[in-house]
């Protein structure tokens, strides 16, 4: 009745969906999820970053990473996010998007 | 006449050594044009020369010269294809305000970072370029995958190792003006977005960035994290759409055709046409095209009753391939694929024995192992050079990952052809989830073993030494073989 092609792809269908119907009973949750899940936010200490580290935040580039260095040796270290809004190169818009990747 | 025809084969297509020559030589010549060894007047001169060398040799039938000369100039063509682009340099435009036309590669991320995505960089300032940027823009403009605009910004470059990444700042008060589309780019959009739509609405959150991935290219929907588990198992080039793909849903493609009893030729142009179709979806890489090309000439070959020499269509791909962009002789991934697949091939004439074996599951890991073993030979000087590491995991992550990765890839096609039964695509969901569970959870055990890799530094004299080195010691041992088999007749 059927080619031994076609038993193969017969055989290979009902064995993923009855795997699939078994999982779906079972109702199986995996733990892998935190290497895959919704991108975590990483946070960067503004006071203690290198130039390096600071590069990582969006939207900071060498200079303006070079910038919070030279503030952090003037101004010893940023207290709040305002602090931060002095630097040249760093806007209010873009305030609005580090804002959620640095800790002070 | 009978030199001649040894030279352009009828008896079969592409089996003259002389197609690799052409190859490495214009692969010289545009290394060569890019560091303006020869300025391009010459180049233009000594071109011409050659061109009417080649010309006048095969009308005058002195074809004794032909190869030496045909190398010689394929070099000056190399380096005069390259001179658009070397003439004005990325470098040159670095850190000033500029005019770009920039065509969009990745697509623009949800939430926290939208704002960056990536993109192909085809004009700076209205000359030729062909530079693969990140790019920052503050715009809350609309950016579209494949899309191309025209942006002003800042160039900038930072060197890792011995690569150079770019970043492209769109400026604050820049226009945007987006270049219409043709209709190839406006039917991929559409089409990839509804494939990612529908891996989206079915599949967890991490199965379906898993899935664009190494299905659809999609890189830029996993994270660090994702990326660094394959890297550490060494399995990055899983994830990276080549030949292994190209290979897999071509086989599947194949024994689909089969079932419906669709005739064996016309299978052969269906699947030219479908891994045409996939080339151009995920993105039109370096390894995709090298590995649509190999396919497509073997299809070919099969077309016209020709022998097909693996070699010639490696070679023939690579010189297309630099055709269309002779900046591609500097992209990582097309000197590993080229370098990876040109390593196998040979390995496989040189030790035939290697994949071969009277029971099929002991020739399965003798061909992984030895394939990954001549693979990692080529491709250790380049890994070391760009990445600074050595992965000694490799051989047995692909014993292991790639059947699982194999299971994954035909069950996803077969995930994909069942778009309109909502019920059975989501019991397939459930296998698929379970599947790519497996293969990640393997990749994180394999990258997590200690000695996995290593850090190593080579300088550019050691890569081409080490090539040198291997060389010698490949021609060595074929010779040596060939002897022995020699002898052994006698």
């Amino acid at each position: 009745m059927f080619t031994s092609q076609e038993k193969k792809v017969i055989i290979f269908l009902c064995a993923l969906f009855a795997i699939g119907g078994i999982l779906r009973i079972v109702g199986v949750k995996y733990k892998h999820t935190e290497v895959l899940s919704d991108r975590k936010v990483f946070k960067v200490n503004i006071n203690e970053a290198g130039i390096e580290e600071l590069e990582k935040i969006p939207f900071v580039g060498p200079k303006t990473a070079q910038e919070i260095v030279n503030y952090r040796k003037t101004h010893k270290s940023f207290g709040n996010l305002q602090d931060l809004g002095n630097i040249k190169g760093i806007g209010e818009k873009k305030l609005n998007i580090i804002k959620e990747f640095v800790i002070f | 006449m009978g030199k001649r025809s040894s030279i352009l084969s009828k008896s079969s297509l592409f089996s003259n050594p002389i197609n690799t020559y052409l190859f490495i030589s214009l692969i010289a010549g545009i290394f060569a044009g890019w560091y303006s060894i020869i300025p391009p007047a010459a180049l233009i001169i000594l071109s011409s020369f050659l061109l009417v060398s080649l010309v006048l040799s095969l009308r005058f039938h002195k074809v004794e010269l032909f190869p030496v000369v045909l190398i010689i100039f394929f070099m000056s063509f190399g380096a005069l294809w390259v001179a658009p682009y070397s003439l004005h340099k990325p470098s040159s435009f670095l850190s000033k305000d500029n005019e770009f036309i920039i065509k969009v590669t990745s697509l623009p991320q949800d939430k926290h970072l939208k704002h960056i995505f990536y993109a192909r960089i085809i004009r700076i300032n209205n000359y030729p370029a062909s530079l693969n940027v990140k790019v920052n823009c503050f715009h809350d403009r609309e950016i579209r995958y494949r899309d191309s605009y025209i942006v002003e910004g800042k160039l900038t470059r930072r060197k890792l190792r011995n690569s150079h990444f770019y970043t492209l700042w769109i400026r604050n008060d820049s226009f945007i003006s987006r270049l219409p589309a043709g209709f190839v780019d406006n039917s991929i959009r559409g089409f990839t977005y509804k494939i990612i739509a529908y891996f989206k609405n079915n599949l967890p959150c991490e199965t379906y960035k898993f899935l664009s991935s190494i299905f659809l290219g999609r890189r830029e929907l996993l994270d660090k994290n994702a990326k660094s588990v394959f890297i550490n198992a060494a399995a990055a080039h899983l994830i990276a759409i080549s030949g292994l793909h190209v290979g897999l849903l071509s086989a599947v493609f194949f024994f689909v055709l089969s079932i419906f009893r669709v005739k064996f030729r016309m299978r052969i142009i269906i699947s030219i046409a479908a891994m045409a179709l996939y080339a151009l979806c995920v993105g039109s890489r370096p390894s995709i095209v090298r590995s649509f090309l190999m396919f497509s000439f073997m299809g070919i070959g099969f077309l016209l009753r020709r022998k097909v020499s693996i070699f010639d269509t490696l070679s023939v791909s690579g010189i297309i391939c630099l055709l269309w962009n002779p900046l591609w002789a500097f992209d990582i991934g097309f000197q590993l694929s080229f370098a990876a697949v040109f390593a196998i091939v040979l390995g496989t004439v040189i030790f035939p024995f290697a994949f071969t074996h009277k029971y099929k599951l002991i020739a399965y890991v003798k061909g992984i192992f030895f394939s990954t073993l001549f693979a990692t030979t080529a491709i250790i000087p380049l890994v070391a050079f760009y990445f600074g590491k050595f992965y000694l995991i490799g051989i047995l992550s692909n014993i292991i990952l790639i059947p699982v990765f194999a299971l994954i890839v035909v069950t996803t096609f077969t995930f994909i052809c069942f778009y309109f039964f909502h019920f059975l695509a989501s019991i397939l969901a459930e296998v698929l989830s379970f599947f790519v569970f497996i293969f990640i959870k393997t990749a994180t055990i394999l990258g997590s073993v200690k000695f996995s890799s290593f850090n190593i530094d080579i300088s550019l004299a050691g890569v081409i030494i080490y090539y040198a080195i291997l060389g010698i010691a490949i021609v060595l041992i074929y010779y040596r073989s060939k002897l022995i088999q020699a002898t052994t007749r006698f």
